[in-house]
């Protein structure tokens, strides 16, 4: 019946078909209330924090009202200290037969305190990532799997700007030391025993100069940290820091996880740093970087510095262009096309 | 350059920095494919609008206001970035189509976005296209792209003129321009001289006597511009009392009567006139206005009195073949009288004008309002012009004129405007678009103008108006300027 309704509505030639719709449906019916659950009356009166856009928010307290212990408060060491926040972005130019062209930009914003002091952008540089490239610039040994990684157009852009990164991270360390470099993210979060070494080699290049590496993560996808987090929002007074219990979190066995606060109007924070790292780091952190909502600025700054806006994409694409008298071939946005703008404008993952 | 765009009859035209247009000129896009050309006019210029610049132009602005720092850009985004940032969308008007080398005002061509090419039109190749009639040129000033640029006297001949923009802008000089210019041609021209500024066209700036000092007449009314009773006549005072002195009916009844009785004596002359209405047997209220009006005229000492010379326009004329420029100074005459001269001179004009015993005049009014009754103006606009007087207002106050003048106006030239009422009411009366006349005007600077009607073939110009080698005493008098 409801089949048919569409039908008539979408204007299909249902009525040529010999389709049985109703026993059709009805068996459809039965076989999605094997896995569905029909029953949502338990929830009634639950908690719930909307997303918004098809994004998770942050709730400002914990839904299911864990009690993490007693933060640990620390004071502002103000040692002057230099702190460094670094993070890049990439972005797909055009596809080739062969692979794509990325483009990466990296920026670093130095700050000492309070406030920040300098700034260095480098890019956008950009890459012809095939299957080769893979191997020979971003480390992976095995062909079959430098392959896959080309194949896959938002892993190699995502592997292409972290090694971009880390190379500047690389010489950053060798370069200060007794700094505190912060970077946006998680350590040990890679998919390849390679980038898990090159990780410990930048964690060994830090300790040889004394320079902390600390990972800040805005928002943190694991259920048991976000919760956390909402928990010690309320907390007055800053900053602080907590160990969680232990979560099932992918990071380095040679770092560890800690959320902290470092104002009292800011957020709480998933922090990875090294598991030497003492607490003087954060004590030094909290003077000589300028915090908003509880957010390092020179992280923040480093994030604006580097984004691509939709003008410079467009820049990139004319400068290619010319440069490398590239060939525009007639293309299309299927999704577009094909669901039409009132559908390509949901958010959802698909 | 290139279309980037079209609505309705506004066409958008992308600049990159390096073409430097601005507001007023004009753009011809060629169309490869077609035999067709167009005509547009910058009105407005914006800058492009590029998603995401809002967020890159702030990401610099705190880059380099905070903090210093070092890029290394290999492929120099940047200043790609830097060419789109300061791109100019040009707003243009179709103003018409070139068609196997001809004019025509439509917009009902589309030319190609691809293969269109756009580039600068001079203002001599585009009237060359367009057409002028006449061979008297009058050097008004220079176009937006430095070129000279001239009007034809003929376009002004016959035809009802406006000058307006708000106080120093530079009405005067342009005034004093065209009417010297004007006589320059043969042309006889009256000037009403509210502020005393014109007499000094005879001198030039460096202190030699202008190429019009001879042809130059000041006339002070009550001074050297007297009437008599017979060469004013009958119909040019009664004129001024119904007019002017808003004498009632009944009463000009007994004037006309009293008139004619000493016309027929023989003895038309203000004593004369004085004894007969003591002496007239009329009723007392009738005598009493006869007497007020008569002494008004008689303070007004614009009618000549025992044995004193009166002014002839017609001799004035004919002393002077070559054109004249007849300067008529209203500056230092009380109000009242200041209403009766121009009345009695515009009366007069027409009746010589109607009896051919003058040529047709132009005639220059700066700030009309202060002498010109309103149903006069009517009068200037539509009869008066049919005899021959052909009127340039020279205002500040573009609302002391009705929006019935402004209809009517050939030719307007516009001076800077900052005041939206002002240019509201201005583009609402004028032939030109709305939006050009405000975007442009708004913007003018001080001596230029935006030529409108005739003079231009219904297209607008942007003129700066040239410096005159003439004296042009137009300055306000100063008090700390005693001082230097």
């Amino acid at each position: 019946m409801l089949l048919g309704n569409m039908g008539i509505q979408l204007n299909l030639p249902f009525s040529r078909i010999n389709l049985n719709q109703e026993q059709l449906f009805e068996e459809l019916i039965t076989e999605i209330s094997k896995f569905v659950p029909q029953d949502l009356s338990n929830l009634r009166g639950r908690r719930a924090v909307y997303c918004s856009g098809g994004r998770s928010r942050q709730p400002i307290s914990s839904l299911s009202g864990k009690n993490l212990g007693e933060p640990n408060f620390f004071s502002n060491d103000v040692t002057s200290t230099l702190v460094v926040g670094i993070d890049s972005s990439s972005l797909p130019v055009c596809d080739l037969e062969d692979g794509s062209i990325i483009a990466a930009r990296a920026s670093a914003v130095f700050s000492n305190n309070g406030e920040p002091m300098a700034y260095l952008r480098l890019g956008p540089y950009p890459y012809h990532v095939t299957s080769e490239f893979v191997m020979s610039k971003l480390g992976i040994n095995k062909e079959s799997l430098a392959s896959s990684i080309a194949q896959d157009k938002a892993l190699s852009q995502s592997l292409l700007r972290k090694t971009f990164e880390r190379s500047i991270l690389a010489t950053l360390l060798s370069h200060l030391s007794k700094s505190i470099i912060l970077i946006d993210g998680t350590f040990g979060y890679g998919f390849s025993s390679l980038e898990k070494l090159e990780e410990k080699r930048l964690l060994g290049l830090a300790r040889q100069k004394s320079n902390s590496i600390l990972g800040f993560t805005k928002v943190s996808r694991i259920r048991e940290l976000w919760d956390a987090a909402s928990s010690l929002f309320s907390i007055k007074g800053a900053p602080f820091y907590i160990k969680p219990p232990k979560v099932d979190a992918k990071h380095s066995s040679e770092t560890e996880i800690i959320l902290a606060k470092f104002r009292d109007d800011g957020f709480v924070f998933r922090l990875d740093i090294p598991k030497e790292t003492e607490i003087n780091v954060l004590e030094k952190l909290s003077a000589n970087d300028h915090f908003d909502r509880g957010y390092p600025d020179s992280l923040r700054l480093a994030h604006h510095f580097c984004v691509f806006t939709q003008h410079e994409d467009t820049c990139l694409k004319g400068r290619l262009g010319n440069e490398l008298g590239l060939v525009e071939v007639p293309s299309d946005d299927q999704r577009q096309a094909i669901l039409g703008w009132m559908w390509s404008a949901g958010r959802g993952s698909k | 350059m290139r279309v980037f765009g079209k609505t309705g009859n506004e066409i958008l035209v992308l600049a990159l920095p390096g073409e430097v247009v601005s507001q007023g000129e004009y753009l011809l896009i060629e169309d490869g494919s077609s035999r067709s050309k167009m005509v547009v006019q910058v009105f407005n210029e914006t800058y492009l609008d590029v998603p995401g610049l809002a967020e890159e132009i702030v990401r610099d602005q705190v880059m380099q206001a905070s903090i210093r720092g070092a890029e290394h850009d290999p492929y120099e985004i940047k200043s790609v970035s830097s060419l789109i940032r300061d791109s100019r969308l040009l707003h243009c008007k179709a103003r018409g189509i070139i068609k196997n080398g001809k004019f025509r005002t439509s917009h009902d061509w589309l030319p190609s976005r691809v293969n269109s090419k756009v580039s600068k039109i001079s203002l001599k190749e585009l009237f060359d296209t367009v057409g002028r009639q006449g061979r008297r040129a009058i050097e008004l000033g220079k176009g937006k792209s430095g070129e000279d640029f001239e009007i034809l006297a003929e376009t002004i001949d016959g035809r009802l003129n406006i000058i307006t923009g708000k106080k120093e802008s530079g009405k005067s000089h342009l005034a004093k321009m065209l009417s010297s210019s004007l006589v320059e041609l043969g042309c006889f021209v009256f000037v009403f001289d509210i502020n005393d500024e014109y007499a000094s066209l005879d001198t030039k700036k460096n202190g030699e006597q202008s190429s019009i000092s001879s042809r130059m007449v000041r006339l002070v009314p009550g001074e050297s511009m007297k009437f008599d009773l017979e060469y004013v006549g009958l119909r040019s005072m009664t004129s001024i009392l119904q007019h002017t002195l808003d004498l009632p009916g009944a009463s000009l009844r007994e004037f006309i009567r009293i008139w004619e009785h000493l016309s027929k004596e023989d003895q038309l002359t203000m004593e004369e006139l004085g004894q007969a209405i003591s002496m007239w047997r009329a009723n007392d209220f009738v005598k009493d206005a006869l007497f007020a009006r008569y002494h008004t005229l008689l303070s007004s000492k614009l009618f000549t009195r025992g044995g004193e010379r009166s002014i002839r326009f017609e001799d004035v004329i004919a002393k002077s073949p070559k054109g004249a420029l007849i300067v008529i100074s209203l500056a230092h005459i009380p109000p009242h009288a200041r209403r009766i001269a121009v009345e009695l001179m515009l009366s007069k004009l027409v009746d010589l004008l109607e009896h051919r015993k003058i040529p047709p005049i132009f005639l220059f009014a700066e700030e009309a309002h202060l002498y010109l009754r309103e149903t006069h103006w009517d009068d200037i606009v539509t009869r008066m012009r049919h005899f021959g007087i052909f009127t340039t207002f020279i205002t500040n106050q573009p609302d002391a004129l009705g929006s019935g003048v402004y209809r009517q106006a050939d030719n307007v030239f516009l001076f800077n405007f900052t005041n939206d009422a002002d240019l509201e009411l201005i583009s609402k009366a004028t032939t030109a678009d709305a939006e050009t006349i405000k975007a442009i005007v708004r913007m003018l600077p001080p001596r230029s103008c935006m030529a409108l009607g005739k003079v231009v073939s219904d297209l607008p110009v942007v003129v700066e108006v040239r410096e005159s080698e003439l004296f042009t005493k137009g300055e306000t008098r100063l008090f700390f300027a005693r001082e230097n």
